[in-house]
């Protein structure tokens, strides 16, 4: 779509999470939010927002999707659909997606097949973040035909920073071969939350922890602005307890798990949706109880109590990665609705004392307070609009595709690598990625081996030895058709590789 | 030698044994004389190399292992593509599950031993046993066609196939001495 035709359309944001969808429609200043929640249980709400526009009244109604996902995001879109069209607002001609577990990657990209593969391949991280993301990238699609879909990545940091080697208490050879990089998630709130924090508090290098307490949970530490620590740092059940996810457990649970017959793609489901508070409490992933409600009431109050002490050993870890932790930023529904919490999950990471965290609780009693400070402790409330996150996002895309965007590509050798590429026999040793072409001189030795091989050709069987000796020095490995790539582009370059979903990327 | 397997044959060049293998009169013999058209030829193939090791007939066994190798190179390659073809997952998630079970590949013990460098040479009596014990072991899991019924053709899973392309390959990359 050219540039100024998106000028002229509405624009859309979508923010799906693990049970919600929630639909921006932006058109000169206003804007309509649609949003469907509990998805999963019995019956959903649906909530219509006109913001203000004349003549028209918001609107909440039940609908019943259960747990059919693409019927929910059928509800949602065509309601947008209808809605646009009766205030007569051109249709968008831009969708931005929140996407979390799309792999490393530019903020924004263009919603292409192959990312569309890799949300797909990365499911077993989300907590059916992406199969959701999915039913509504596909319903837009027909709803709004020539729309430009972009996905916007929700990754805390949109470079490697966050990914240091030496806390990974594994052998090099694993992380590199089973791909143990992260670069965290929430990146959006964290973002949204710095920017509230430089205008509402000029608060330009914000040092502190940025506590995202919603449905999901996150701590984040910042240093001079800069995410230095994230606790969702793979999947959607890393860190903190959540409301149907485990956060950080005993490793020991898994292996139980697997040696008492839990299928090995059972895990993912086990960890992201049927555990957490929900767990802890005794209810089922489909209850009608809200974590809201297990807060607050006081047959729960066990699982309140196991679910604070948790989450506050998390903010505890994020507060030990700077040596100077005395802001905390609480952010997300449940920290901003339930304004005793910031302060409660302060005291169970014994940063502040009992009387501190009555003091704070207090100065947060009074609904007009969004700053709390005491004894040289300093918590804001933050409450965030992420569709506007989104759309801020989107409007700052430039369309360049990645010129290394490997379609061709298929994994040799699964894994994860980063280093300089060059081509045949320069190409080994450390820190490097050896490029190898047909013709390319190839030294079969052990003792220089690369990060990873980039085979380059016109058929995969040609380096099928190759790929055999990539394969039992357990590096990583992908085929790429020569045709697809212009492979000059690679040399000498710093570049981040995963084999599995073939992507290539310049760092 | 069709021109598939000349290609295949190309690439196992890169490895010095290979080049020694070719250049031995066994291998004129076998290419001339033999051919390995299905799994149940590579199955009797893979008895004849354990006769020639016990033999001590050593340059004999590694040329067989080398045409079973540029067979089974073959054999994989197109046992992928009709998995590609067939297997309705993500494409993404084919690939990964594809690539975990060709030779090489730890997790599914199909890595196999590779020279550290040319002038290194096992204990000749321990590489025999070594090898008599890797394809008996393999050769234990598949009838021999002798054994099997008529009408049944031997069809391996693409697991089995890079297994016996393992232990062959290692037979044909590592030094078996005095040969």
């Amino acid at each position: 779509m050219e540039a100024n035709a998106l000028h002229h359309n509405s624009k859309m944001a979508v923010n799906v999470g693990s049970s919600s969808i929630k639909t921006s429609v932006f058109y000169r200043g206003n804007r309509i939010d649609i949003n469907i929640n509990f998805i999963g249980l019995k019956n959903q709400v649906v909530k219509v927002k006109y913001n203000g526009l004349p003549g028209l009244k918001d609107e909440t109604y039940q609908v019943t999707v259960g747990d059919d996902l693409a019927k929910a995001a059928a509800v949602v879109i065509d309601k947008a659909r209808y809605v646009v069209a009766q205030v007569k607002w051109p249709a968008p001609g831009l969708v931005g997606h929140r996407v979390k577990f799309a792999g490393f990657g530019k903020s924004v990209e263009i919603f292409t097949k192959k990312n569309e593969e890799i949300l797909k391949f990365n499911d077993y991280l989300s907590s059916r973040h992406n199969s959701l993301c999915l039913e509504v990238l596909y319903k837009t699609r027909e709803a709004f035909n020539g729309a430009l879909q972009l996905m916007v990545r929700d990754q805390a940091v949109s470079d490697l920073s966050l990914h240091r080697e030496e806390n990974i208490p594994f052998e090099k050879s694993l992380i590199r071969r089973y791909g143990l990089y992260s670069h965290g998630y929430h990146g959006l709130a964290i973002k949204a939350c710095l920017r509230q924090l430089a205008v509402n508090y000029d608060v330009e290098s914000f040092n502190g922890v940025i506590c995202q307490v919603g449905s999901g949970v996150s701590f984040s530490t910042v240093a001079g602005g800069k995410i230095v620590y994230n606790s969702m740092q793979y999947a959607a059940c890393d860190g903190p307890v959540m409301h149907n996810r485990s956060g950080t457990q005993p490793i020991g649970l898994a292996l139980r798990f697997l040696k008492y017959g839990l299928k090995p793609s059972s895990i993912s489901s086990v960890y992201n949706r049927l555990s957490g508070i929900y767990g802890v409490a005794g209810l089922p992933a489909n209850s009608t109880i809200t974590v809201e409600d297990i807060l607050s009431r006081e047959e729960f109050s066990g699982a309140k109590d196991t679910y604070l002490k948790a989450n506050g050993v998390e903010l505890f870890k994020a507060i030990t990665e700077s040596a100077t932790t005395s802001s905390f930023v609480f952010s997300g529904g449940l920290a901003t609705k339930h304004r005793w919490l910031g302060p409660e999950l302060l005291y169970r990471a014994k940063a502040i004392t009992p009387e501190i965290k009555e003091k704070l609780i207090h100065q947060f009693s009074d609904p007009n307070v969004f700053v709390a400070s005491e004894n040289g402790i300093t918590a804001y409330l933050v409450d965030i609009d992420e569709q506007s996150c989104i759309l801020n996002e989107c409007e700052n895309f430039k369309e360049e595709q990645n010129p290394l965007e490997t379609l061709g590509g298929v994994c040799e050798v699964p894994g994860t690598s980063v280093g300089v590429v060059y081509e045949g026999r320069k190409g080994w040793g450390r820190g490097k990625i050896c490029l190898s072409l047909v013709v390319s001189e190839f030294l079969f030795d052990s003792d220089m081996l690369p990060e990873a091989f980039i085979f380059c050709g016109a058929n995969r069987d040609e380096f099928f030895l190759r790929a055999a000796f990539a394969r039992n020095f357990n590096i990583p490995a992908i085929f790429i058709d020569q045709g697809s790539i212009d492979f000059s582009l690679l040399i000498e370059k710093d570049i981040y590789i995963d084999a599995p979903t073939t992507t290539v990327i310049l760092l | 030698m069709s021109a598939q397997r000349a290609r295949y044959l190309g690439e196992l060049q890169l490895l010095a044994p290979v080049r020694k293998i070719i250049n031995s009169q066994e291998w004129a013999f076998l290419v001339e004389s033999n051919n390995i058209a299905s799994d149940d030829d590579l199955i009797e193939f893979m008895h004849g190399a354990l006769s020639s090791i016990t033999n001590g007939h050593y340059q004999d066994a590694k040329a067989r292992a080398l045409m079973g190798v540029i067979y089974l190179t073959g054999r994989i390659i197109g046992t992928c593509e009709l998995l590609r073809e067939t297997i309705p997952t993500n494409i993404l998630e084919r690939d990964l599950g594809i690539s975990l079970e060709l030779p090489g590949e730890t997790v599914n013990g199909l890595s196999f031993k590779w020279p550290k460098n040319h002038n290194q040479t096992e204990d000749l009596d321990l590489a025999v046993s070594r090898y008599t014990t890797l394809i008996n072991e393999v050769l234990a899991k598949y009838p021999s066609s002798l054994s099997m019924a008529r009408d049944h053709t031997l069809a391996l899973s693409l697991l089995s196939l890079s297994s016996l392309y393992s232990v062959l390959a290692d037979l044909v990359i590592n030094d078996l001495s005095t040969n």
